[in-house]
């Protein structure tokens, strides 16, 4: 009989019973009456600003880190292009040798290549100006053999045998020389690469750091709340719904300083971006500091994995912390 | 439904605080816990409400043998007891009735299933209009109908009160104590440790007596 009341009644049956036997005083059906249940088992507040700080913090340092490897990546990659297309011949100019004459073979050599989109022979006056800064005026290297310079820039994406040209302009031009700027082009490269594994070590430093704060955070959080994970494990809730109540509260504290972290990385891009533009062209060996739209949603990603990184670390430190209790 | 057979427990390396404790509650049961401060009432219900192992004995709970459950079956038989701590622990950031509606919201109902079952057990305490006060705002009698709500919302197997009228003037108590006999009459087995001698014996319920941590029935 007891048990087909308790099955009749199932999760209502308390107050049903109640009802019944004695009756209620006030309205049968009292409605919510504003009633609005907590959306947190965990309580808020307890150094959840501190860590959203350091959160923030870290995402803004990470951003900068992701986006100046990005930007380098860029730089890197233009300058690459640049230096793979160009080719400069020089006729050094010796006794004896018509460097004009030497330097119209080169030119009509070249011309005929069908791989080279243009030729260009830079004026006296040009590779005067270019020694300049070592020599002094213009005037005292009037009178000095200067080496007549061709440019020649490669059509894009056009292999070339560098070594079949040599050998046909030593044999058109003997005083020429080729310089592919391989030299220069492989330090570039190697100098960005070094710049984005520092940027990507900063990235995983930035991330290990991180969730070592957020473990701490956590154990914190657990140590201030340790009667409320008490009552909710005494009363029959499962870890995993424990870790899910704290981890709900550091992924709200994550995501909100994440983005932050990230807002104020993309602010300070477009600020370097626009003060970088003003002197566009002078400074043209260095990363170009606008960033391109596509690099700030690949930014985003920083606050999403921090997130993630801030959720799991929760996650994992309650259920360690919660194993060896009864 | 519960047998404790040469139950024995210790804090540490400490002395026995409870000696030799063997009894069986069956279904259905209506019991009182006595016996002055310090004999142990509060060690024997942590370790029917599992919030200790023996330090040696038997205990069996619903038929699990507890020296070979595992943890993850745990949760499982806490829900079939419910408990009105001693110090009430209510959790003071939620207001009475989130409160109340913890076991239910811990056991995966949703708000819609319970609202209206919580809400008339909060009347039924003299809650009702206190339903939207966080415990700091409670007086202690509150806090204690509160925890009383809160342990017999999901209408446990079992019933485990530690000194549930302390706080209450005694027309509440009696209240109360119709409260844990109507659980008890749709099947609960309800055990209540009190010094409320008055209590006790109005109810005529059979009583287990605690003392230097040993059980004289």
């Amino acid at each position: 009989m007891i048990r087909t009341l308790r099955n009749t009644t199932g999760t209502k049956g308390m107050a049903f019973a109640l009802r019944q036997r004695f009756g209620l005083t006030g309205p049968d059906s009292p409605g919510m009456d504003g009633l609005e249940p907590a959306s947190d088992l965990m309580p808020s507040g307890r150094g959840g600003a501190a860590l959203g700080v350091v959160i923030a913090g870290m995402c803004y340092l990470a951003c900068l880190a992701l986006g100046g490897a990005l930007l380098t990546s860029d730089a890197s990659r233009a300058w690459t292009e640049d230096l793979d297309r160009a080719l400069t011949i020089q006729v050094v100019p010796r006794a004896g040798v018509d460097v004009d004459a030497e330097a119209q073979a080169v030119i009509s050599l070249l011309e005929a290549e069908p791989d080279i989109a243009s030729v260009d022979a830079l004026p006296q006056s040009t590779s005067a100006a270019l020694i300049e800064p070592w020599l002094g005026d213009s005037d005292a290297l009037a009178g000095l053999p200067i080496p007549m310079l061709i440019h020649a820039d490669m059509t894009p994406g056009a292999v070339i045998d560098l070594d079949t040209l040599r050998a046909r302009l030593k044999a058109a031009a003997p005083n020429a020389t080729l310089d592919t700027h391989a030299r220069w082009r492989d330090e570039l490269a190697g100098a960005a690469t070094v710049i984005e594994f520092v940027g990507m070590g900063i990235l995983a430093l930035v991330a290990i750091t991180t969730a070592a704060i957020v473990v701490f955070a956590t154990r914190s959080a657990l140590a201030a709340n340790r009667d409320t994970v008490e009552v909710l494990h005494l009363i029959g809730a499962r870890d995993t719904f424990i870790a899910g109540e704290v981890q709900k509260r550091f992924l709200a504290t994550g995501l909100r300083a994440g983005f932050a972290g990230w807002a104020a990385a993309a602010l300070t891009f477009l600020l370097f971006g626009l003060s970088a533009s003003d002197e566009a062209g002078i400074v043209s060996l260095l990363p170009q500091l606008q960033m391109p739209w596509t690099h700030y949603l690949v930014l985003l990603a920083v606050p999403l994995v921090a997130t993630g990184l801030t959720a799991i670390a929760a996650r994992m430190t309650v259920m360690r912390a919660l194993a060896p209790t009864l | 439904m519960i047998r404790f057979e040469n139950v024995g427990l210790r804090y540490g390396l400490g002395p026995e605080v409870l000696r030799d404790i063997s009894f069986h509650l069956e279904p259905g049961g209506f019991h009182f816990l006595t016996g002055p401060s310090g004999a142990g009432k509060t060690s024997l219900l942590k370790l029917m409400f599992l919030a200790l192992r023996p330090s040696r004995g038997l205990i069996t709970m619903f038929g699990n043998d507890l020296a070979t459950t595992s943890r993850q079956q745990l949760p499982a038989l806490r829900r079939r007891i419910g408990v009105v701590f001693q110090e009430f622990r209510l959790l003071d950031h939620l207001t009475t009735f989130d409160n109340v509606a913890l076991p239910l919201r811990i056991a995966g109902h949703d708000l819609e299933d319970y609202r209206d079952d919580v809400i008339e057990l909060l009347q039924w305490v003299g809650l009702g209009e206190r339903m939207h006060a966080t415990p700091a705002t409670l007086s202690g009698g509150e806090k204690q109908r509160a925890a009383i709500a809160r342990a017999v919302v999901a209408r446990p197997d079992v019933l485990l009160a530690d000194e549930p009228t302390g706080n209450v003037d005694p027309d509440m108590g009696m209240r109360l104590l119709r409260l844990f006999e109507e659980l008890n009459r749709f099947g609960t087995t309800v055990l209540i440790a009190t010094h409320d001698l008055t209590m006790v014996e109005r109810s005529g319920a059979p009583v287990l007596h605690l003392a230097k941590g040993e059980m004289t029935q």
